[in-house]
């Protein structure tokens, strides 16, 4: 590469994108037809630029278009005016604020947070208000600032997701995320409450998450086994549990697996996550010995109407087989 | 409720927390609060980590109101200088304020406080019990460490430098925080900062003696990082050996992560010094059913451990039950993982009798070689 032109490009590009920014007054003064052109690269030329930003965000009537390329001036000038961080704040925190806005003030906030240095002061006051609105009337922006506390492993999202999965009618998403959400802190004992949803779940969804999470808790491997052995669960719930086992209890996993290739009625995607784990995970001694596996692996390989089968089969035989 | 409540694992948190009321109110039944701590209770099993941080903390922060009885030090303490929990942390640093009068000799745990929480500070309330949010007032972890700066005075003078170098970092900090601090400095002036008194003088965080007179647990059964099966009296008879307690999914750093961490250094040293091999390393998972061999072993080697015949992480197949006995260990489960636990590590003599132990506070690897040394004879 030629580093000279190589900067010499990279500064004309630089050069050429300053050239076509817009100021965010510039940006004020156009039409709304070029005001969609221009929003994009609307930047900051001067402080009069910041204010003016400022101004449009707090103002109820300004044009959400217009709004939002405001935030995006704020958004990329926070480290100079870190104070600013308040007022976004505040704004998440205003149900009469349009939601659109509210999500895209949240977008700004969770890019800040991991971005800008000052942030740590301000950070307890963007959790208490993410908490404060665990409730908010609109889904899409409920759903993201509980993943956000879930993520934090925070106390009191983790309390209302529960209090929801024990009682739907205060549900604050539906179960499958929940058990998803929850499922980010392993220490917070959901267990109990998986394995009722598992024997009534609410939606197969909440099923296969809550099987998922299973696989954190060794005194569910009973269960997932019978999950695994049932020819009639759902496949995929199948699958879920042959993986979830296959992590608390390795051994039991793979005497499961050798059965699953064994059987010419398994289910054809079990019959190839099985294989895969035996290729991947299985002592390669024992399995050279395994005359009967190893036999019923060619037979796949030649007979197998499934791809995935042949495929996961052929990457055993490579791996374990006696044929070159 | 009384204070004198039955507690079990089935007591709703909410009783819990009458009782803590309760105590404020008579604040001459405050040991009853103490004996809520150890990890180990049955009031704890079988609850979550975070059904745990929240008794916990609302029990330790009522100290800042009752008084901060002797033997509730070494919980606030560890706190400090282990917690990673805001909600936790804010309430060891309320507590200290309970102290009878203000000692510098909290002030390196405050300033580990600090640095172990200011990135990941949280606004917290002890004016309930499991608030609902929105709350109309909160405070913060930072905040209620810099209280506590200011309620010690002129006690905190050797903390000034580092007080000096937060507030040249004000986005650190809340702006309420900042008052605060601006207001600790004032009060500091701009006098020599004199030098705390050593942690040690506060509590006695060295080499505790063998607590009690048990026999080493027979039916204790264990396999190493390799699948090999031992007894635990056959593994640790005949040689000293340094034993740290663990677990893989612990999340807190200063805890298991750092203890493993801290017991390579300490195989490095005794191989420095010649005694690889005349004192056996272990680490013994307090999560036996999740950490199998390939979990210890990887555990260990990211955290720098050679393992050999004489080093070894070791989980319980039979008899944790009697191990817990026997070491007296600090840990509380919840329905399939620890919820809660100390940091624990243990020095066993040739006949696997605990020698000496060194539980809550960090331990030094330094302080463990001699140890080590003196047990084996070369020290």
């Amino acid at each position: 590469m030629d580093v000279p032109e190589y900067r010499r490009q990279v500064e004309a590009e630089l050069e050429q994108a300053a050239q076509q920014q817009t100021s965010f007054r510039e940006l004020l003064g156009s039409r709304p037809a070029a005001r969609r052109k221009l929003a994009p690269a609307a930047a900051l030329q001067d402080d009069d630029d910041l204010t003016a930003a400022v101004d449009v965000l707090s103002d109820r009537a300004a044009d959400l278009e217009l709004q939002i390329a405001a935030l995006q001036v704020i958004n990329n000038n926070i480290e100079a005016r870190p104070e600013l961080i308040d007022t976004l704040l505040e704004l998440l925190r205003d149900a009469t604020v349009p939601a659109d806005l509210r999500r895209a003030v949240l977008n700004v906030l969770q890019q800040i947070s991991f971005r800008m240095v000052q942030f740590p002061g301000k950070r307890p006051d963007y959790l208490a208000t993410l908490r404060s609105i665990v409730e908010d009337p609109d889904a899409q922006l409920r759903r993201r600032v509980i993943g956000i506390l879930a993520r934090e492993k925070d106390e009191y999202v983790q309390r209302r997701l529960i209090e929801g999965l024990e009682q739907r009618s205060r549900a604050l998403v539906p179960a499958a995320k929940a058990i998803q959400f929850l499922g980010y802190d392993v220490h917070a004992e959901y267990f109990p409450l998986l394995r009722r949803i598992i024997e009534q779940p609410p939606s197969s969804a909440a099923k296969r998450e809550a099987v998922r999470l299973l696989s954190a808790d060794p005194a569910a491997i009973d269960l997932l086994a019978a999950l695994l052995n049932d020819k009639h669960e759902d496949p995929e719930v199948r699958r879920t549990a042959a993986v979830a086992l296959q992590s608390l209890a390795p051994d039991r996993f793979e005497a499961q697996a050798r059965r699953i290739v064994l059987d010419d009625d398994e289910d054809d995607e079990l019959q190839a996550v099985s294989i895969s784990a035996l290729t991947q995970f299985a002592n390669p001694a024992a399995l050279r010995q395994d005359d009967q596996l190893n036999q019923r692996m060619e037979q796949l390989r030649a007979e197998s109407g499934s791809r995935q089968v042949q495929q996961a089969t052929a990457g055993y035989l490579s791996k374990h087989g006696t044929q070159p | 409720m009384p204070p004198d409540v039955v507690l079990t694992p089935d007591t709703a948190e909410e009783h819990i927390a009458a009782l803590v009321d309760a105590v404020k109110e008579n604040p001459r039944r405050r040991d009853c609060l103490v004996a809520l701590l150890p990890e180990q209770i049955s009031l704890y099993a079988g609850r979550s980590a975070n059904a745990t941080v929240r008794m916990r903390g609302y029990i330790i922060a009522a100290f800042g109101q009752v008084g901060l009885p002797t033997a509730a030090l070494p919980y606030v303490l560890e706190e400090l200088e282990s917690g990673r929990d805001p909600y936790l942390v804010a309430a060891a640093a309320t507590a200290l304020r309970g102290l009878d009068a203000p000692t510098s000799q909290v002030v390196p745990f405050l300033l580990k406080a600090i640095e172990n929480i200011r990135y990941a500070d949280d606004a917290v309330s002890f004016d309930s019990y499991r608030p609902r949010w929105p709350l109309p007032d909160h405070t913060t972890a930072i905040e209620e460490l810099l209280k506590t700066f200011a309620w010690l005075g002129p006690d905190a003078q050797s903390a000034r430098p580092a007080l000096e170098a937060l507030h040249d970092h004000p986005e650190a900090i809340s702006a309420s925080a900042r008052a605060t601090l601006e207001a600790v400095l004032a009060e500091l002036g701009g006098a020599t900062p004199g030098c705390c008194a050593a942690p040690g003088d506060l509590m006695d965080q060295g080499a505790g003696a063998a607590h009690r007179d048990l026999a080493v647990p027979a039916g204790v059964e264990l396999e190493d990082q390799d699948g090999c099966r031992l007894s635990f009296g056959g593994f640790f008879s005949g040689r000293p050996s340094i034993v740290a307690f663990f677990y893989t999914r612990c999340d807190n750093p200063n805890k298991c992560s750092l203890t493993i961490t801290k017991l390579a250094a300490l195989q490095r040293g005794l191989r420095e010094l010649g005694l690889h091999g005349r004192v056996r390393t272990a680490a013994i998972t307090y999560d036996p059913a999740y950490d199998l061999p390939p979990r210890l072993r990887a555990y260990g080697e990211n955290r720098g451990v050679v393992f050999g015949e004489c080093d070894r992480f070791l989980r319980t197949t039979a008899g944790l039950g009697p191990l817990q006995a026997y070491f007296d260990l600090g840990v509380g489960f919840g329905q399939a993982s620890v919820n809660r636990h100390r940091i624990e590590l243990f020095v066993l003599d040739h006949q696997a009798t605990v020698a000496a132990r060194f539980t809550r506070l960090q331990w030094d690897p330094d302080e463990m070689l001699r140890h080590a040394a003196a047990l084996a004879g070369a020290g």
